[in-house]
C-alpha cells in the first residue's frame, strides 16, 4: 500500500514513516503543502484511467498546519483532482475548526486528532 | 453617569420651579383678594346703616317741625288737646333722634376702631364729628322748642324766638345733608376703592401669571434643550459602546484565535515525544536518540509555554521591567560572543558599535530582544555578514540599534504584520521554525521601555530590524498604556 505522509516537524514525520514501514507501507513523505502537491502530481500522471477517482494513494495523512500552504488547501486540491482519494488528517487543531476550513469536504475527510499513539495512526489507516 | 444625573437635576428642578411659582402666585392672589375683603368692604358696611340713621334723624326732625306747626296752630284755636297731643309727638320724635345719634355715634365708634389706614381713621374722625355737631344743634333746638312752649302757656309769640328757631332748624337741617353728603360720597370711594383693589390685583395677578407662563414658556425651552443635550449624550454614549464592544468582539475573537493557536502550538510538540516514547518502548529506535530527541522538544515546549505567558504580560499590560543601568556595548558583545561559538555556517557576525554608554533597561528583556533578533537572523542568512550597529543620540536621549543580515529577507505579504503573533508561522522550515511570538515580544518590550522598533528588507539582500530605546528613563515606573502593542507596525 501507498501512503503520502506531509508533515513539517521533522521528527514527527520520521516517526511515521519508521512505523508505516514497519508495517509494509511504501512511504513517500513532503515536508510542507507545496511539496506535497507536487508529490501527488508526479504521483498522479503515472495513474492508470480506472484508478484516476480513487487516487495514486491508498491513503494521504496530511498535517493541517504546514509553510508554504495549507493541508486543508492541499486536500481540497486533492480532492478536486480525485474525489475518492482517500484523507486523513492528523491535526493538533480542533476538529471543527478543521472541518469548518474552506475547501474540505466533511464527509469524506478522516481525522487523526494529535497527539496520538503511533499504533492507533496504523489501526486508523489500516481501517476502511 | 455624572453628566446624567445632572441633566436629570436640571429637569426635576426646572418642573419643581415652576410649580413652585404657580402656587406662590395663587397664594398671593388669595391674599390680595381677602386683604380687600377685610377691611374695606368691612367698612364700607358700616355706611349704610349711618345713612339710616340720618335720613331717620332728618325724618324725624320734619315731624317734629310738622308738630310745632300744628302747636302753633292749635294755639291760635286753643285747642289745648291737640296742643298736647302735638307736644308728646315733637318729643317722642325728639327721644327718637337722640337714640338714633347715640346708635349712629357707636357705629362711628366701631367703624373707628376697625379703621386700619390713615384715611379711613380721619374719615370716622369726621363723621364723629358731625354727628356730634348734629346732636350738640338738635339739643339747642329742642331748648329753644322748649323757650318756645313756655311762651305759648302764656299764649305768646315772640318773634326773635321764632327766628332762632328759624335759624337754628336750618343749620340742623344743613348739617344733615352734609352728613348725608358726606356719607353718600364716602359710600361711592368705598365702592370705587374696592373696584380699584380688585382691578390692581386682577392686574396683578395678571402680570404674575404673564411672568409665570413667561419662565415656564423659558423654562420649557430649556427643558427642551437639555432635552437635545440628554439625546446627543445618549447617542453618543450608544456609539461609543458600540464602538467598545466592537472593539471587545475583536479582542475576544483575536484572544480565541491566539488560545487555539497556542494550543496546536503546544499540543505539536507533543506528538513527536510520545512518538519518541512508543518507537523507544518497542525497540524500534535508540534510546539515546528517543532522550535527545525528547529532551529538545521540551527545550521548545518550555520556550514557546515562557512565551505565551510574556504575551499574556504584555496583553495585560502586566509586564515589569526590573530597570538597571547597563554598558551597552558590554552586554551586545557578551550576545555575539557567545552566537559566534555556536556559529556553524559561513557567516561572520560584525558589531559597529557607537560609544559604550550607560542605558537605563531591563538587562534580560533586552538580552532577548537581542537574543531573538540575532537568532532570527542567523536563521535565515546561510552565508555572509550579520551586523549589529549602535548609534547613541544623546540629544534626543535614545540609542539606536540595528540589525542586518545578508540572509533571505522577508517575504513582502508577511512583512506588514511581522510583528504579530503567530504570523511568522508557516514560512519556514523545520530548522527555522520558532515559537511564532518572538518579533511580537520583541515589539512589547521594546514599547515596555518606550523605544519603537521596525522591519525592512534590504535593496539587494536581507533583512534589517531597527530598534530604538531612551538612554535614560524619564518614569521609573512604566505607565501600563505605554505597554500597548497594538499600534503601528
Amino acid at each position: 500500500m501507498n501512503v503520502l505522509v506531509a508533515e513539517d516537524n521533522l521528527f514527527t514525520i520520521q516517526q511515521y514513516k519508521h512505523v508505516l514501514e514497519k508495517n509494509g507501507y511504501s512511504v513517500t513523505t513532503a515536508r510542507d503543502g507545496e511539496e506535497c502537491m507536487q508529490k501527488y502530481n508526479e504521483a498522479f500522471l503515472s495513474l492508470d484511467t480506472e484508478s484516476i477517482e480513487s487516487g495514486p494513494f491508498d491513503v494521504v495523512l496530511i498535517d493541517n498546519n504546514m509553510p508554504k500552504k495549507s493541508g486543508a488547501e492541499a486536500v481540497r486540491e486533492i480532492l478536486e483532482r480525485c474525489p475518492n482519494q482517500r484523507v486523513i488528517f492528523a491535526s493538533a487543531y480542533n476538529i471543527n475548526s478543521i472541518l469548518s476550513a474552506p475547501g474540505v469536504l466533511k464527509d469524506s475527510v478522516e481525522v487523526l486528532q494529535k497527539p496520538f499513539s503511533l499504533n492507533t495512526m496504523i489501526a486508523k489507516i489500516q481501517t476502511k | 453617569m455624572l453628566k446624567n444625573t445632572k441633566t436629570s437635576f436640571k429637569i426635576g428642578g426646572s418642573v419643581g420651579i415652576i410649580i413652585l411659582l404657580l402656587g406662590i402666585t395663587v397664594m398671593f392672589g388669595m391674599y390680595q383678594m381677602s386683604k380687600v375683603s377685610n377691611e374695606i368692604i368691612e367698612i364700607s358696611q358700616e355706611y349704610a346703616p349711618l345713612n339710616e340713621i340720618v335720613s331717620d334723624v332728618k325724618f324725624q326732625k320734619s315731624t317734629q317741625t310738622t308738630s310745632i306747626e300744628k302747636i302753633i296752630r292749635y294755639t291760635d284755636s286753643n285747642n289745648l288737646l291737640e296742643i298736647e297731643k302735638a307736644k308728646e309727638e315733637f318729643w317722642l320724635s325728639g327721644e327718637i333722634i337722640d337714640s338714633d345719634i347715640e346708635r349712629g355715634k357707636n357705629i362711628v365708634n366701631v367703624g373707628m376702631d376697625m379703621a386700619k389706614s390713615e384715611k379711613s381713621v380721619e374719615e370716622f374722625r369726621t363723621l364723629f364729628q358731625k354727628i356730634s355737631n348734629i346732636k350738640t344743634t338738635h339739643e339747642q333746638y329742642e331748648i329753644l322748642i322748649g323757650d318756645l312752649f313756655l311762651e305759648l302757656n302764656y299764649l305768646k309769640l315772640n318773634d326773635d324766638l321764632l327766628k332762632q328757631i328759624l335759624s337754628i332748624e336750618n343749620q340742623l337741617e344743613m348739617e344733615l345733608d352734609g352728613m348725608l353728603a358726606l356719607l353718600s360720597t364716602l359710600a361711592d370711594e368705598s365702592t370705587n376703592q374696592i373696584e380699584d383693589n380688585e382691578r390692581d390685583s386682577l392686574t396683578g395677578q395678571i402680570i404674575i401669571i404673564s411672568i409665570v407662563g413667561t419662565i415656564a414658556a423659558a423654562l420649557g425651552f430649556f427643558i427642551s434643550q437639555i432635552n437635545n443635550d440628554l439625546k446627543k449624550e445618549v447617542d453618543l454614549k450608544t456609539k461609543e459602546l458600540k464602538t467598545a464592544n466592537e472593539k471587545l468582539k475583536e479582542l475576544d475573537r483575536m484572544k480565541d484565535e491566539f488560545i487555539e493557536i497556542a494550543s496546536h502550538e503546544l499540543k505539536s510538540p507533543l506528538q513527536p515525544i510520545l512518538g519518541f516514547a512508543e518507537l523507544a518502548k518497542s525497540g524500534d529506535i535508540d534510546q539515546k536518540e528517543a532522550w535527545d530527541g525528547v529532551l529538545q522538544l521540551t527545550s521548545k515546549l518550555q520556550d514557546l509555554a515562557n512565551a505565551v505567558l510574556d504575551v499574556s504580560k504584555i496583553e495585560s499590560d502586566r509586564l515589569e521591567l526590573q530597570l538597571e543601568k547597563i554598558k551597552i556595548n558590554d552586554l551586545i558583545l557578551g550576545i555575539t560572543k557567545s552566537q559566534k561559538i555556536n556559529l556553524k555556517k559561513p557567516v561572520i557576525i560584525r558589531e559597529n558599535l557607537d560609544e559604550n554608554i550607560q542605558v537605563e533597561i531591563d538587562k534580560m528583556r533586552i538580552e532577548q530582544v537581542l537574543r531573538n533578533l540575532l537568532n532570527n537572523a542567523m536563521k535565515f542568512t546561510t552565508r555572509g555578514t550579520i551586523s549589529i550597529d549602535t548609534h547613541v543620540y544623546q540629544d534626543e536621549n535614545k540609542i539606536q540599534i540595528k540589525i542586518s543580515d545578508t540572509g533571505l529577507g522577508i517575504p513582502e505579504e508577511i512583512l506588514p504584520k511581522i510583528f504579530e503573533k503567530f504570523v511568522t508561522k508557516g514560512i519556514k522550515n523545520m530548522e527555522q521554525s520558532g515559537t511564532g511570538l518572538g518579533l511580537f515580544l520583541c515589539k512589547g518590550i521594546i514599547q515596555a521601555h518606550g523605544g519603537e522598533i521596525t522591519a525592512q528588507n534590504k535593496f539587494d539582500v536581507g533583512a534589517i530590524f531597527e530598534f530604538s530605546i531612551p538612554i535614560l528613563q524619564k518614569n521609573k515606573i512604566m505607565n501600563p498604556s505605554q505597554l500597548s502593542i497594538n499600534k503601528k507596525l
